[in-house]
């Protein structure tokens, strides 16, 4: 190390090399670096005349550590000066130096020359070049305690930025060309390796905008320029020299260390072999100052008078604060900081008009961010707004309570605040030690992120003051301390002065959520909802908004849904139809018509509806639905119709129903047996579904409906599932594969439906029972149930000519046990609902009807009859429920009378193989044979109703009491409603009208209408809306 | 089944097999070349979520009429992936997650689901069943829809997804949502609900974006291997569809 | 769940899935495939499965009414929001219970059933009042369409909405516009749900798949 200094020391010698570069004999001995009496500055004094080099105070590693921690890139200090140690290389040779030269009468007036003949020669350089003619010696190198004090408030701004990291201290320009001017011309060939960078780390940057204006003013200092504007002295500099290439070979003499300097940059550690010789003969060097100090040449006017210059500088608010050397120094002064003082120059405006051009542009973001913005309070200083220098009583309720708050907050580990954050914030005794992280055993997304029991207390307290309930719903606990804000004074106007603040008017204590609940009623949806609701009621009362046409009459020939209706028509008696309810409540409103109306239908052609649902609620609906029906018909449940099976499960259910029927419908809804006679699905005659979903009609036709080849697939849909389902609508051509031969839609098709049922003059025979069906469907007629012309030769009858007979004494029913057995193969056996007499015993075999041609074999008048019922009825061996039962006959079928009893509630009757028996009055129409009529004559029962009597005419017909109580329990056992009286002739009668259809459709239509209006205005309206508000933008 | 239909039916599995394993593998290696277009509603969701979560107030989910056993099984399972991507983020709030279902089958698949959410998080000891509900009940139930519109202002809720089965009626509870402030994203399987969903809610996901929660929110090679198999499958069904169609048109010009 | 307990969840789910598919999908006309099928009585087990998915939902139904319940019940015993109601509810489902259970037994016989008279009367009633009001939603919800953002796909979704309730009016003046009607919705809404209903269809095969060969395994912890 002792070489280094050597090769330092040779610099400095009074020989020069070629280039004109003094010798490095010139270079102070300044000793080894090592040795413990190698002199040592004296700080104090120093920062007492210098006016505090912070990078002075501390130097070597301590220094630069705390220089690097600022964040702000400031070394503090020379690289040389990181080698030298823990204590800066400067001896008390320099401090003498400096007194000396401080004390020195010269300094008054100052002598540039001398104080350049006094520098050191390492400092100084070569004597021979000219020395300026008045040498200026700035004003800083006078000694002036008061101002140079680090604490005095006048203490100018400049000496703090000397310090700062931050950019370019604002005068720096102006004091550095102030020593240009005065600086010895060739001082920089005394250092060839001392370039701007050593300069930026001597003011603690190590980036400078004015980098190549710095360097032009060092070549001054080293080149001793004459007393010329820095700007002219600055053009005879020669800045080869200060070239950052400076190649070290122009001077093979100069130290190794030397050179390295210059590549190094604050962020390089120093190498442990570049050591700053500091011995003695480097140090004594720099007694000879007053050499410099007469090498200083004339100084502007600011410069000859330090004092006042640096007294100017109090005004000029330069706009950084020193906030870099707050944090060198480790004692920030936010309070300061945020404080309105306008030392720190936040006045922005002002600070700005002063600052150096280009300076205001270098200001830090957040330092800028955190300055006044134009014609707005910034954050800083709004924060600054009342809230001065105050103890902790006189702060706010909510920051009490949060300092409260933090100190009860128990930390978990003992060790409190650390040192660095003491250090950082001094005067802070308190604060929240860090929250450890556990780690989840399991790796989720986020594992990482578990709340510990620390954390969930910290929450909670932070609930409380919030005042948030933990459960949804829950209460608030008291006021939060945002509500506490928002009833302090001081919100009521923020910029309000302090009297206005110490107003407290009593405010009630409400909990937070109902006084901020605040329900603003919405008049666009209530004025929609109201004129909506105006266009679908009114057309119920005014006759003039009945606007549109009603729905046809009829369908159209080729349309789905006459293929539909046909489908119906075309069922035959005692056919099964298997009738799908897959809507629910929802949908009621608007599918009940087509239900209703269908079911209707095919009870009116005597076929009979067996009735699932994959909707639970739907399927109790639509029992309530056909109750009400066969209330009306007398209806009897699992005889005429079955309500069987919910089909759970959605599309698996229906899968499994069409697998296995037989079980499905083996029982009804309520658990009693149905003794259905199907066994798969193709026993139906007519599959009929429902839905109000496109789904439901798409599960029935790819589930159902190919395991029932041959069989007929109708659809009812709701309006809105009609365009899904249309595609599985099949033509003609293509019955062959699995789809809909039919479909209805909505209140539209039911209107038509019904009107159709309704029309006089339908189509009014009854199919006999099909071929194809399954002898277990009914037993085998022959006489067709239709009576279109009595006999020509019938006379009328007397009315009282049908003989009585006597009742026979009763007898045991006998219950069925197992499904009997009909022609040919099964019977058709009704489960009885109570232990009276079974209407079907068991091992009953049906007996044809009679044929009303056979009846004039005896000459006497034939007395026909036709059941009025499509159900099979009771042939009893006597006037009575009680007594057995000898036969059965097939509903609509034709009877002869042949008497009757006392009260002629019963008749008998012959049948085909000549058996009598008696069957119950009320289930016979009898046909007069004097004066038959088109209207009565075999006339097919309209739908809906089932005509119970006729009422006699004078010219003759038998009298058919009316239909009893007793004789309708000879069909239903459970019926307990009598038919009502219709009259035959009345054929204008519509029973399958519904209440206010014709309105409803009026009320729709309206309401479409309406509809249309709103949201086409309410879509013109925002459009505009939009419009305006891009032009008002623009 | 005819044994046309037979055959695709099976070999449509099988090529969905083999597929979604050799991209699943293809993905573990290079997940970079696969990459998702944005979709709003998931981008939205963790935001949400976390909003959500600060306001202290549940996080709410619906999967509506979606049950399990039926036609819309695997777009329960679907929702329930969803479900459980917002319920892993909001288990760590104050207040848990409610989910609501109309179907009693979907039931335990949420609560085994919300389960699953907290277990990933080490919260167990805070899963709480009664946060999944069911209302009655049944597709388009409007009983359901009538108890979500009071759930939503009783409970306080911060956050709605209705993603699963909805009809029409869900207009209704969005309109409730809009009432409360509350933000929506919303999806159905059914076209009404879709339509509805598409004008009444903030974000909504459109047909199979439903199935692609776990994709986007997770993103796991298998999730990733799921999305790109049904986009190889949908470009076989357009070809499917477009060259029989192209010859049929082809023939009709020729033909005439 | 154990590593053995969760494989052989996963085993039997891929089990279950694959005997399933097959008896489904095969039937006859596959040959050999067929022949296997059928000798090994895969459709029986099919059906087997299928018959006990179907007890298993129905099943459920318990489930739901016993949370419903334990929800309500909380929700009165912690008196949070609305707990009136839930009393209301509680009451209610109790009392249709035992109306109904007194109806299977006999006790209550009358015509109509009471249940029958509450079903009626009350939730049908209701929810075809609720369905009245899904009316003034939508109509409402099609009113502020625009209100946050007015794009070009919002304003069709407009013009096609107008036109299409245009097109269902029996008014002679909007004659023309049934006809634009129909060709909207046999076309472009009909393409447009089968893509979303195809996609949908598409996710589902994916999914179900994806479980079928045990890679998505939710379903378990």
């Amino acid at each position: 190390m002792s070489d280094e200094f050597d090769d330092l020391r040779s610099l400095f010698d009074d020989e020069e090399d070629e280039e004109g570069h003094p010798a490095a004999d010139n270079l102070p001995d300044t000793g080894d670096v090592s040795d413990e009496d190698a002199p040592r500055l004296d700080t104090g004094e120093l920062s007492g005349r210098l006016g505090q080099l912070d990078w002075q105070q501390s130097g070597g590693d301590e220094a630069d550590a705390a220089a690097s921690s600022s964040g702000l890139g400031v070394t503090g200090q020379l690289d040389w000066q990181k080698t030298s140690g823990h204590e800066p290389a400067f001896t008390e040779d320099v401090d003498d130096w400096m007194q000396e030269f401080a004390e020195a009468d010269e300094l008054a007036v100052p002598d540039p020359q001398a104080v350049w003949d006094d520098m050191p020669d390492w400092l100084a350089g070569d004597d021979s070049h000219d020395q300026p003619a008045e040498p200026d010696v700035p004003d800083w190198l006078q000694p002036d305690d008061e101002v140079s004090d680090a604490t005095h408030p006048e203490r100018p701004d400049w000496q703090e930025e000397f310090h700062a990291g931050a950019e370019t201290p604002p005068d720096a320009e102006e004091w550095l060309a102030g020593i240009g001017e005065s600086a010895p011309p060739d001082l920089g060939t005394a250092l060839p390796d001392v370039d701007s960078d050593d300069f930026l780390n001597l003011f603690g940057t190590d980036e400078l905008e004015q980098e190549d204006e710095i360097s032009e003013i060092l070549r001054d200092i080293g080149l001793g320029t004459p007393a010329e504007p820095p700007a002219e002295a600055m053009e005879e500099v020669d800045e080869s020299w200060f070239a950052d290439e400076e190649p070290a070979e122009t001077s093979p003499e100069l130290p190794a260390w030397l050179t390295e300097i210059e590549d190094f940059g604050p962020e390089d550690a120093a190498p442990d072999d570049v050591a700053l010789p500091a011995n003695e003969d480097f140090f004594s060097e720099l007694e000879n100052l007053d050499d410099l100090r007469a090498a200083v040449p004339d100084a502007d006017e600011p410069l000859q008078d330090i004092d006042s210059l640096l007294a100017g500088y109090d005004t000029v608010e330069s706009g950084i604060p020193d906030t870099s050397e707050r944090l060198l120094d480790l004692n920030p002064d936010i309070e300061r900081l945020l404080a309105d003082d306008d030392s720190f120059g936040f006045a922005g405006d002002e600070a700005a008009d002063d600052l150096p051009e280009g300076l205001v542009a270098e200001l830090p973001d957040w330092l800028s961010e955190m300055g006044a913005s134009v014609d707005e309070l910034s954050a800083a200083a709004l924060l600054r707004q009342g809230q001065k220098d105050r103890p902790v009583e006189e702060l706010d309720e909510r920051l009490q309570a949060l300092h409260d708050a933090g100190l009860n907050l128990k930390p978990d580990q003992e060790e409190g605040v650390s040192d660095l954050f003491k250090s950082l914030l001094p005067g802070v005794n308190e604060a929240l030690p860090p929250v450890p992280i556990v780690r989840a055993a399991d790796s989720g997304i986020a594992g990482d992120l578990i709340l510990t029991d620390a954390q969930r207390s910290k929450i909670d307290q932070l609930e409380k003051m919030v005042a948030a309930g933990r459960l949804p719903g829950q209460a608030a606990q008291g006021m939060s301390a945002i509500d506490r804000t928002y009833d302090s004074p001081f919100m009521q106007n923020v910029f309000d002065d302090a009297e206005a603040a110490g107003e407290e008017e009593p405010r009630p204590e409400a909990p937070a959520a109902s006084r901020r609940r605040v329900r603003r009623i919405k008049i666009d949806r209530l004025l929609v909802t109201l004129v909506v609701a105006a266009a679908v009621l009114l057309p119920f009362f005014v006759s003039s908004l009945r606007i549109g046409d009603l729905p046809p009459s009829a369908f159209v020939a080729s349309s789905a849904a006459n293929r539909a209706f046909q489908q119906v028509e075309g069922l035959h008696v005692g056919d099964y139809v298997l009738f799908a309810a897959e809507y629910g409540p929802t949908a009621a409103a608007e599918l009940d018509s087509l239900t209703d109306a269908l079911l209707r239908h095919i009870i009116e052609r005597g076929a009979r509806p067996v009735i699932v649902s994959g909707n639970a609620v739907g399927l109790a609906h639509v029992n309530n639905l056909i109750e009400n029906i066969g209330g009306e018909q007398a209806l009897e449940a699992n005889q005429e119709y079955y309500v069987t099976r919910y089909l759970a499960a959605g599309v698996i259910g229906t899968r499994a129903f069409a697998r296995n029927v037989v079980n499905y419908v083996s029982t009804d809804m309520n658990g009693q047996a149905t003794n259905l006679g199907v066994s798969n699905i193709g026993d139906f005659a007519l599959i009929v579904v429902v839905a109000e979903r496109a789904e439901e009609v798409r599960a029935w036709a790819e589930q159902v409906v190919p395991s029932a080849s041959g069989v007929p697939f109708v659809a009812a849909v709701s309006y809105a599932a009609a365009p899904m389902a249309e595609p599985y609508v099949l033509s003609g051509s293509d019955s062959a594969l699995p789809g809909l031969s039919g479909m209805l839609v909505g209140y539209r098709d039911a209107y038509t439906y019904r009107a159709i049922l309704g029309a006089a003059g339908r189509p009014p025979q009854l199919l006999p029972p099909a071929a194809t069906t399954p002898p277990t469907t009914m037993p085998l007629v022959e006489a067709t149930p239709e009576v279109t012309e009595p006999a020509e030769s019938a006379t009328p009858l007397p009315p009282t000519e049908i003989p009585s007979a006597t009742p026979l004494p009763s007898e045991t029913p006998v219950l069925p046990t197992e499904m009997p057995t009909l022609v040919p193969t099964e019977t058709q056996t009704p489960t009885p609902t109570t232990t009276e007499t079974p209407l079907f015993p068991a091992t009953f075999t049906p007996t044809p009807s009679f044929t009303p041609e056979a009846a004039g074999a005896g000459g006497l008048p034939v007395i026909t009859g036709v059941i009025n019922t499509s159900q099979g009825v009771n042939v009893r061996e006597n006037a009575g429920r009680e007594f057995a039962v000898v036969a059965v006959l097939a509903g609509r079928s034709t009877v002869q009378i042949i008497g009757r009893n006392g009260d002629e509630s019963w008749y008998k009757i012959l049948l085909e193989d000549g058996t009598e028996g008696w069957i119950s009055a009320s289930l016979v129409t009898v046909q007069s044979p004097a004066s038959p009529t088109p209207e009565s004559a075999g006339k097919r029962l309209p739908a809906g109703m089932r005509l119970q009597a006729v009422t006699p005419t004078p010219e003759g017909g038998a009298v058919v009491p009316e239909a009893t109580e007793e004789a309708t329990a000879e069909v239903m056992e459970a019926a307990t409603v009598a038919a009502p009286t219709v009259s035959v002739g009345d054929s204008a009668a519509l029973p399958v009208t519904m209440a206010y259809q014709d309105e409803r459709w009026y009320s729709m239509t309206f309401g479409i209408i309406v509809i249309v209006a709103v949201i086409t205005l309410g879509a013109v309206v925002n459009i505009l809306r939009s419009l305006l508000i891009r032009r008002g933008r623009s | 089944m005819d044994s046309t239909t037979q055959g695709l039916t099976i070999l449509i599995i099988l090529f969905t097999m083999v597929t979604s394993v050799i991209v699943t593998q293809f993905i573990r290696r290079r997940r970079d070349l696969f990459l998702l277009r944005e979709i709003p509603a998931y981008t939205a969701l963790p935001m949400m979520v976390g909003q959500t979560i600060e306001a202290n107030r549940p996080a709410h989910v619906s999967w509506g009429s979606a049950g399990l056993g039926g036609a819309n099984t695997l777009l329960t399972l679907a929702s329930a992936e969803l479900f459980y991507q917002v319920a892993e983020r909001a288990s760590i709030g104050a207040a848990p997650p409610i989910l609501t279902v109309s179907d009693p089958t979907a039931l335990p698949l949420g609560q085994d689901t919300l389960r699953r959410a907290y277990r990933s998080r080490g919260l167990l000891n805070q899963y709480r069943g009664s946060s999944v509900r069911w209302y009655p009940s049944g597709p388009r139930s409007l009983a359901f829809a009538a108890a979500l519109t009071a759930a939503l202002g009783d409970d306080h809720v911060g956050m709605n997804v209705f993603v699963g089965s909805f009809g029409a009626e869900l207009a209704l509870v969005a309109e409730a949502a809009v009432r409360h402030d509350q933000p929506v994203i919303a999806a159905s399987d059914q076209l009404e609900g879709q339509a509805v969903a598409l004008a009444m809610s903030d974000h909504w996901l459109i047909g199979e974006e439903i199935f692609t929660a776990g994709a986007y929110l997770e993103g796991t090679p298998a999730q990733v291997a799921s999305l790109v198999t049904q986009d190889v499958l949908r470009f076989l069904v357009i070809l499917v569809i477009l060259i029989p169609t192209a010859l049929a048109v082809i023939e009709t010009i020729r033909g005439g | 769940m154990s590593r053995l307990g969760a494989a052989f969840t996963t085993a039997l789910v891929i089990v279950v899935g694959i005997l399933t598919v097959l008896g489904l999908a095969v039937g006859e006309g596959l040959g050999n495939l067929s022949l296997i099928v059928q000798t090994r009585g895969l459709p029986v087990i099919t059906d087997l499965f299928l018959q006990v998915v179907v007890v298993t939902i129905a099943t459920t139904v318990i489930i739901g009414i016993i949370n419903l319940l334990s929800v309500h019940i909380s929700r009165i015993t912690q008196r949070k929001g609305g707990w009136v109601y839930s009393v209301i509810l509680v009451v209610s489902a109790l009392a249709v219970m035992v109306i109904t259970l007194l109806e299977r037994a006999g006790v209550l016989t009358g015509r109509p059933s009471l249940s029958a008279i509450l079903l009626e009367t009350v939730q049908i009633s209701i929810e075809s009042a609720l369905a009245g009001l899904v009316l003034f939603a939508l109509v409402y919800g099609a009113f502020r369409l625009m209100r946050r953002r007015v794009t070009w796909w919002a304003m069709l979704f407009t013009l096609i909405l107008i036109i299409l309730l245009l097109g269902a009016l029996p008014l002679p003046a909007v004659n023309g516009l049934a006809s634009i009607r129909n060709w909207l919705l046999a076309v472009p809404v009909s393409a447009g749900a089968r893509g979303i209903l195809l996609g949908i269809a598409l996710a589902t095969v994916v999914a179900g798949v994806r479980i079928l060969i045990g890679q998505d395994r939710s379903y378990r912890e």
